[in-house]
């Protein structure tokens, strides 16, 4: 059998993209895919496309039952305690300060964490063994996988951290992977969702700020619906609402309210937006925060824009 | 093609190539992803209610794949338990830490217990490891589920077998490269080492590898396959 040539082009990113997401980048390489990674939605797609098939790997290994002191020890362990956000769990509390048992890594879908915690960079530092029966080795704990929020402000433009820079990606990531999920939302909030077919997005917008750079949020249109996954887009007042503007090509209209979603956790997340109208013949989508209820003839300020994907 | 009476298997091949089309062809369909999907995602709301019976319920559906493949990766069973320990009373604090809208719960929660148990092997980084990773490569083919399972083993028998085959019809050096990686914990740089092969080839095989096991197992999800580039070693399919 002949030998492979060398990855080439944009082909190199994408081995580490599969590296990455099997826990198989070296920290020399992760340097170099921190470099590319950034808004770069073919590598996102390709971290999420390798987690789907990575679960099938974890299939394919031999049956072993887990020993029976393991379940009575593990329930043992679960102590009692106060519920936990139970309208929502589609985010991560705000309070949770350096916890003890971060799952971090690729196994972050919770923050989308494929792109930053969970790298061979940080698992060096990765944390130990809580209550286990044995414990080898337990390194300190990797540090700053809880990123705190930013200030409570609709937009939080400021934040231009590297974690700000994975989470860009994330976003997209995220977009990618509202595709590739049946499930578009947490199902307290849209229950229909829940089995709904699987469906890749038709047409996506990466929105940023009219003067900034760096993703807000991005609007995954499919099938009729349309999701927005923030990025730093803090929640709305209860009083308020975030309205999504159809912005007509130059000289052929004004923009015109497609439809409005609340958003009500900081971070990563993906809401489904009420559409009003059809975003046919609008290639640019918008978003502005207004009064709830309203019907702005326009907006009253436009907190991040971008063009919709054909 | 029967398999012979005497038990004897034939090694990769096309034979076993065959064998496993027709394997796969017979299993039942497993249950919908979505399905699962919303079934697991509602557990783990009421997980966050505080009911530890959810948790119970949890475990019962996925404590054998997550202890399977901790195995697998560490090649003990004590760092086995301790990474589903760990990765399970994590759900059981942190429950928010998963997020339905981005993935089915058996997806987050091995690839949690894929990370910690990759953890637990580099942090240890002993000899027994490298024996360990090159059984991987070739315990997969022995792999028969044991008899008499319980009825809600089914899917992860159908599974199983389907990703096996898959691996099966790789190229030999891709199937190489992925199994190091996904169940031995290598990275590409000590791969590269392990076979003696220059890392950018490393990384090309487990591309492509990717590309085609995802190929194998086409119902995942509609997105687009890996886009790659032209194979020199040929694809499996």
């Amino acid at each position: 059998m002949s030998a492979s040539a060398p990855p080439r082009g944009h082909d190199i990113y994408e081995a580490l993209a599969v590296a990455l997401a099997i826990d198989s980048l070296e920290p020399a390489d992760q340097a170099i895919f921190e470099e590319h990674r950034g808004g770069c939605v073919r590598c996102a797609r390709t971290v999420l496309l390798t987690l789907e098939v990575a679960t099938e790997l974890a299939y394919g290994v031999p049956d072993i039952d887990p020993p029976p002191q393991l379940r009575r020890r593990i329930l043992a362990a679960a102590t009692p305690r106060p519920p936990i956000r139970a309208t929502s769990l589609d985010g991560v509390p705000e309070h949770r300060g350096h916890d003890e048992d971060d799952l971090g890594g690729p196994a972050g879908f919770a923050a989308l964490d494929l792109f930053g915690d969970g790298t061979p960079a940080d698992r060096a530092a990765s944390d130990g063994p809580e209550t286990a029966p044995r414990t080898q080795g337990g390194g300190p704990r990797s540090p700053g996988h809880r990123r705190p929020s930013g200030p409570p402000l609709g937009l939080r433009t400021a934040v231009r951290t590297g974690s700000r820079r994975r989470r860009i990606v994330s976003v997209l990531a995220a977009a990618a992977l509202v595709g590739i999920s049946a499930v578009t939302t947490w199902e307290v909030t849209r229950p229909a969702a829940v089995t709904a077919p699987v469906a890749a997005p038709e047409r996506t917008a990466t929105l940023s700020p009219p003067a900034g750079q760096g993703t807000v949020a991005t609007v995954v249109v499919r099938g009729g619906t349309a999701d927005v996954v923030t990025d730093v887009l803090a929640p709305n007042a209860e009083d308020r609402q975030f309205y999504l503007w159809g912005v007509p090509a130059r000289g052929t209209g004004t923009p015109q309210v497609v439809g409005t979603f609340t958003v009500t956790t900081s971070g990563l997340h993906s809401y489904p937006v009420q559409l009003t109208r059809s975003l046919e013949g609008y290639p640019v989508l918008a978003i502005s925060e207004e009064a709830a209820g309203s019907t702005p003839a326009s907006p009253s300020g436009v907190l991040a824009r971008g063009a919709l994907s054909r | 093609m029967a398999d012979r009476p005497d038990g004897y298997r034939e090694p990769f091949g096309i034979r076993s190539r065959m064998r496993c089309v027709r394997t796969v062809t017979e299993t039942p369909t497993p249950p919908s992803r979505a399905d699962e999907n919303a079934w697991s995602a509602a557990l783990v709301v009421r997980v966050a209610a505080g009911e530890t019976r959810a948790l119970e319920e949890l475990y019962d559906r996925y404590a054998r794949p997550a202890y399977s493949l901790a195995r697998r990766v560490t090649g003990d069973p004590a760092f086995a338990e301790e990474v589903v320990q760990e990765v399970f009373l994590a759900v059981w604090r942190q429950p928010d830490r998963f997020q339905a809208s981005r993935g089915g719960f058996a997806s987050w929660l091995l690839a949690a217990v894929h990370h910690k148990a990759v953890d637990a092997v580099r942090r240890e980084e002993a000899v027994r490891r490298r024996a360990l990773a090159l059984q991987a490569v070739e315990g997969l083919d022995a792999s028969d589920p044991p008899a008499n399972r319980p009825e809600d083993a089914l899917e992860e028998r159908v599974r199983g077998e389907r990703v096996r085959c898959a691996l099966r019809e790789l190229p030999e050096t891709q199937r190489e490269a992925m199994t190091l990686a996904y169940y031995g914990g290598y990275t590409q740089r000590e791969i590269a080492s392990l076979t003696n092969t220059p890392l950018g080839t490393v990384k090309t095989r487990m591309h492509r590898a990717m590309h085609n096991l995802r190929a194998a197992l086409d119902d995942l999800s509609d997105l687009e396959g890996l886009p790659v580039t032209d194979d020199t070693e040929g694809g499996s399919r």
